[in-house]
């Protein structure tokens, strides 16, 4: 069975789906490649948005999420973390 | 003959090999340390918690005995020989006895972590027992190392554990690297009938450091894109 995934390991998927298609995606997008409820992605977007990681923006009426600076920092971050999880087996 | 070089522990060249070796140490495990507070501070993860704690006594011990090799170099080992630094009776050296034993608590904060046993309430207990064992057994070298090489062989079991089941080419270097660290405090014994075994086990230590060093300057400088 697979190993349940962490909120930051959520949240790492989360805007490394949203980098993967250029910064910016509309919500269904998030909500078929994130593999969560409606509810659950509704909560972590609005996480997202209130830590900075990403932003909400209105294009021709449809609503988007673009990634921020500090989304990008973070997912470099995460990604040296997970590296050194992995070498040490922890 | 000559043998005056079996003496290797009395040579200039040794200190000068065992303080350098000291100072990588010093730079390895804060450079792990810092990556383990900046996981911890970003996940409040308890396991990064252990792990940047490990690593940070490490780097201290190593730091505390690259100055107590470099003051002996100087000839001011007087200064620490005349005072008994006892760590509950004069706190002025029990401070600086506290990181000389710090390789000890560093390998007891690794052990908590691997066994999972971080979750448990009583997990400052290993601290102390680690602690005053360590204060008291310090002076007699093959005493502290046996047991730092008795604590340490349950983070080189968990990390081998770690290695089998992801097959990693860094799992791996960091098992090697425990292992080494393991068999430089092992060795402790064979280097009381044989005196070559201090540069031995000095080589091996510096082993074990440039295979933690590997993949820690890939995590911090990135792979190269070919």
């Amino acid at each position: 069975m697979a190993e349940r995934r962490s909120k930051h390991e959520i949240i790492y998927d989360i805007l490394n789906l949203i980098s993967h298609k250029g910064g910016k995606v509309k919500p269904t997008h998030i909500l078929y490649g994130g593999n969560l409820s409606h509810d659950r992605l509704k909560k972590y977007l609005q996480e997202l948005i209130d830590a900075g990681f990403i932003e909400k923006v209105e294009d021709k009426g449809k609503t988007f999420y673009q990634m921020g600076e500090k989304g990008y920092k973070f997912m470099e971050e995460f990604k040296k973390i997970e590296e050194m999880t992995q070498a040490f087996g922890i | 003959m000559d043998l005056s070089w079996l003496m290797v522990g009395e040579q200039p060249w040794y200190r000068m090999f065992n303080t350098s070796t000291q100072l990588l140490g010093v730079v390895v495990a804060f450079m792990i340390s810092y990556l383990g507070f900046k996981a911890y501070r970003l996940t409040r993860d308890k396991k990064y918690k252990y792990f940047f704690i490990g690593f940070f006594f490490m780097g201290a011990s190593f730091l505390a005995n690259a100055v107590l090799n470099i003051i002996i170099q100087s000839g001011n080992i007087g200064y620490f020989l005349e005072k008994r630094y006892e760590p509950f009776i004069a706190p002025l050296f029990g401070g600086y006895y506290f990181l000389l034993i710090g390789m000890m608590l560093a390998y007891v904060s690794l052990a908590i972590l691997y066994s999972g046993a971080g979750s448990s309430k009583n997990v400052g207990l290993f601290y102390f027992w680690a602690l005053v064992i360590g204060a008291y057994s310090f002076k007699e070298s093959v005493l502290f190392n046996t047991l730092c090489g008795m604590i340490l062989s349950f983070v080189v079991l968990y990390s081998f554990d770690k290695y089998r089941a992801n097959q990693n080419k860094s799992t791996l270097l960091t098992y090697l690297a425990f292992f080494c660290l393991f068999l430089f405090h092992a060795l402790v014994w064979l280097q009381q009938v044989m005196p070559v075994f201090l540069i031995v086990r000095q080589i091996i230590l510096l082993l074990g450091l440039v295979m933690l060093l590997a993949p820690m300057l890939r995590i911090f400088y990135g792979r190269k894109k070919k």
